[in-house]
């Protein structure tokens, strides 16, 4: 992963909203890179600026109230933040794709999904209508739309949610993306339907060698398809690093509480106190005051830089107990194996 | 379930079908089925989480057990009466004693009340007058669930999704129910939010003596919480039974899915892989037999036949739609023509062989599939089709692929102790296993 370059790369994104009451830094200062063909997860609370992020990436957020503020976006040699609207138009669509949560929202409830996978189509190839249609049928098929020669002239709401999801994942698909930008798109979703998309979108993939930065609340679902994690909490990047290391030996004492918040068979542990105001940061680290380790320079200054956790480059972590002079050894880092659903039949 | 004394809640057979009219005179043209038959008892003092995909008529349940809607069958029974026969006082008694919070927090309180007011208003509709005292329960109920008996002068808008949550618990408790229905409660929450939530629950049943109906689709929140779980799937109960048997040893194998289908928070673990093909079935119009068997991996197989469950299922999934009368001949040679990029024939030129060629894609079945004689069938069946002769398909495969999953509904099979589950997977073991002598007493 380390010799091929960055398929996008974010460097120190600041997103900021205004509102009545006042400014909202809603992305403060956010950096990680994503290589091509593999999945990145944004992990996080609502509220803590995941969302957003993505979001900035192809400037499809609302402007205003939303303003990109500073930092870079650069993906294949174009910082995106300062790209002129037809050049990321361009890319929008065709080579970087959105999946959202809500597949209604998505789709237009008065044209034939055929109708509107074509467009996606012609809007990036040049091809005649007739051989859109015929693709159009094609990646129904691929994502798994049963009878796909004979739904193509359906409209939306003739099909169930888990079907206009895999219609949406078609549609951005179309442009042959090398990324694609999906934003919780199972939690709308039952359980058995979500493990039907998530497979989906692992098979299509691999199959595509196609880049994914997945959005979600859910650790479930970063433990099945994440490569690389990037935990988001109050705006800040926490702690980023290989699902594994995630996982196994969090750094960040606010991931290890977020992965003790699971149920499991010995009760949940909540994290103590309440998410910082959005409007008013606090000084210091964002998390500073719900966790069990802070002492007292964690309450002043910025919140503090990544740094690399076990001197390992890849595994990051944003906490002023890994800083020389700081004993990061207090920090307890094995999470309750939260695994309520340990069957048995597997493993 | 115990001896001593009765259950507080019972729900026997209890239906709730909404009639589908039509026309001016409302004529009733179909039912649905959002709950059909199902029953379980909750003790003093218990949890029961009923737990099932969107749709499954969880929320129906229980609206229909609180009389909110009124059942159309079966009975609920509270604290040994049964409700639809109680009298007006009864009726109101009832609704003290059994209290209801919902997913959403926001929409569950008057913004222009405040927290306070809302959380005394059940006090105040029941019949407690003095101001003081009201003011002085609600400001130990605030602080009880974790906010400040300051907050009650507050307006709900100030609060976050969770402490709202926090507040209606408040409010559901102020009149010391013996039942609180909790519907979805945490599923608006983040997952911090949740966890606090929950053992907030936790913690106010055990001081309360409270019992508990949780209603939700997240399973690791009904693991978490309750003593005994009911899985629900298309109006029907599949199973049911202490949470650590249903959990542990799941009976049904639509539990068995619902557990495997459950994104683990391990990146060592590779889900299973036991993925539950199509949509949940509608209610309005239920598969005949059992209502999983439309998705089941382990359909039961005729006699003679030992096919590989995939290609089983594949063939019951035609098979289905067949039956159904689900598949329009003149569509599938149109799109044999659209596929094939035709515009020159009709699609009356469609020849057999493009026909079958088209149906065996679109449903994942091989080209001669092994043994002969099923593939011969299917051949047939689809020949049938293609002539425009459902009802000869549908014969045709009826005969080679009959499944007890299809024919009958499975009845409520002990598995062990209080392990209830509706399969006749089961019930053929059972029969095997009273053939064979010694196997778990008690």
């Amino acid at each position: 992963m380390t010799d091929t370059e960055p398929l996008l790369q974010v460097r120190n994104l600041e997103t900021q909203f205004h509102t009545d009451e006042g400014i909202v830094r809603a992305v403060d200062g956010v950096s990680f890179d994503v290589y091509p063909g593999e999945t990145v997860c944004i992990v996080g609370e609502s509220g803590s600026g995941k969302t957003v992020t993505i979001e900035s990436i192809t400037r499809i957020l609302q402007m205003p109230p939303g303003e990109i503020v500073g930092g870079e976006v650069i993906f294949d040699g174009i910082d995106l933040t300062t790209a002129s609207e037809k050049e990321i138009r361009r890319i929008r669509g065709d080579r970087i794709s959105h999946v959202f949560q809500n597949p209604q929202g998505s789709l237009n409830p008065v044209y034939t999904v055929g109708a509107q996978i074509r467009e996606a189509i012609q809007a990036n190839r040049d091809v005649g209508k007739k051989a859109a249609r015929e693709q159009a049928i094609e990646l129904l098929d691929e994502v798994g739309i049963p009878e796909a020669g004979a739904r193509i002239d359906d409209y939306p709401h003739e099909f169930s949610g888990g079907m206009r999801q895999r219609v949406v994942i078609a549609i951005a698909l179309a442009g042959e993306p090398d990324l694609l930008l999906a934003d919780e798109p199972t939690t709308a979703l039952d359980v058995t339907i979500e493990a039907q998309i998530i497979d989906l979108l692992l098979r299509l993939q691999e199959e595509r060698d196609m880049a994914i930065v997945f959005v979600t609340h859910d650790l479930g679902v970063v433990a099945e398809i994440a490569d690389r994690v990037v935990v988001m909490y109050a705006s800040k990047v926490m702690e980023q690093g290989h699902v594994h290391e995630i996982f196994d030996r969090p750094a960040h004492p606010y991931t290890r509480a977020l992965l003790d918040c699971l149920p499991g068979p010995d009760g949940v542990t909540p994290i103590e106190g309440t998410l910082p105001n959005p409007l008013d940061h606090p000084d210091g680290c964002r998390f500073a005051a719900r966790c069990e380790y802070a002492i007292e320079p964690c309450f002043v200054g910025e919140h503090p830089s990544l740094l690399p956790a076990d001197g390992d480059e890849d595994h990051l972590v944003s906490c002023l107990l890994y800083r020389d002079g700081h004993d990061e050894s207090v920090i307890d880092r094995e999470p309750r194996r939260a695994d309520p659903f340990a069957v048995g039949d597997d493993t | 379930m115990s001896e001593t004394g009765h259950p507080l809640l019972v729900v026997r057979n209890l239906e709730k079908h909404f009639p589908v009219q039509a026309g001016v005179f409302k004529r009733e043209v179909g039912r649905i089925r959002a709950v059909d038959g199902i029953s379980f008892s909750i003790e003093k003092g218990e949890t029961f989480g009923l737990v099932g995909e969107s749709g499954c008529g969880k929320s129906t349940a229980a609206k229909a057990i609180m009389h909110l809607i009124e059942p159309t069958g079966g009975e609920v029974i509270f604290d040994g009466k049964n409700i639809s026969g109680m009298s007006k006082d009864e009726r109101r008694g009832f609704r003290r004693q059994a209290q209801m919070i919902f997913q959403d927090p926001e929409s569950s309180f008057d913004p222009r009340m405040t927290i306070g007011e809302s959380v005394a208003e059940p006090l105040r509709v029941n019949g407690m007058t003095d101001r003081e005292r009201r003011r002085s329960i609600v400001e130990g109920l605030l602080e009880r669930v974790g906010l400040d008996a300051g907050d009650a002068d507050r307006y709900p808008h100030e609060f976050s999704g969770g402490q709202k949550q926090r507040i209606g618990l408040a409010r559901a408790l102020s009149i010391n129910p013996e039942l609180l229905v909790a519907d979805e409660p945490v599923s608006a929450l983040d997952v911090s939010i949740q966890a606090e939530i929950l053992s907030l629950m936790e913690d106010l049943q055990r001081e309360f003596n409270l019992a508990i109906l949780i209603i939700s689709h997240n399973l690791g929140v009904i693991r978490q919480i309750s003593d005994a779980v009911g899985v629900m799937y298309v109006g029907e109960l599949v199973e049911r039974g202490p949470t650590e048997d249903v959990f542990g040893d799941p009976a049904h194998p639509y539990t068995r899915a619902l557990l495997s289908s459950i994104p683990r928070p391990d990146p060592h673990i590779e889900r299973s892989g036991m993925e539950l093909t199509g949509d949940v079935p509608s209610p309005s119009d239920p598969p005949p037999g059992c209502r999983f068997h439309t998705r089941c991996p382990e359909v039961i197989q005729p006699d003679g036949l030992e096919l590989d469950q995939t290609d089983w299922r594949t063939i019951l999934t035609l098979a289905d739609r067949v039956y159904r009368g689900d598949i329009d001949p003149q569509t599938v040679r149109e799109s044999v023509l659209s596929v094939a990029e035709d515009g020159e024939r009709e699609p009356e030129d469609v020849t057999l062989s493009e026909f079958e060629g088209r149906l065996r894609e679109d449903f994942d079945i091989q080209q001669e599939l092994e043994p002969t004689a099923v593939d011969t069938t299917i051949h047939h069946a689809i020949e049938a089709l293609y002539e425009e002769r459902p009802e000869v398909a549908a014969e045709r495969l009826q005969e080679t692929f009959a499944t007890p999953c299809r024919d009958s509904r499975p009845a409520s099979t002990t598995v062990e102790g209080d392990q209830v589950a509706a399969c006749h997977l089961l019930e053929t073991s059972v029969e095997a296993s009273e053939t064979v002598p010694a196997t778990g007493d008690d």
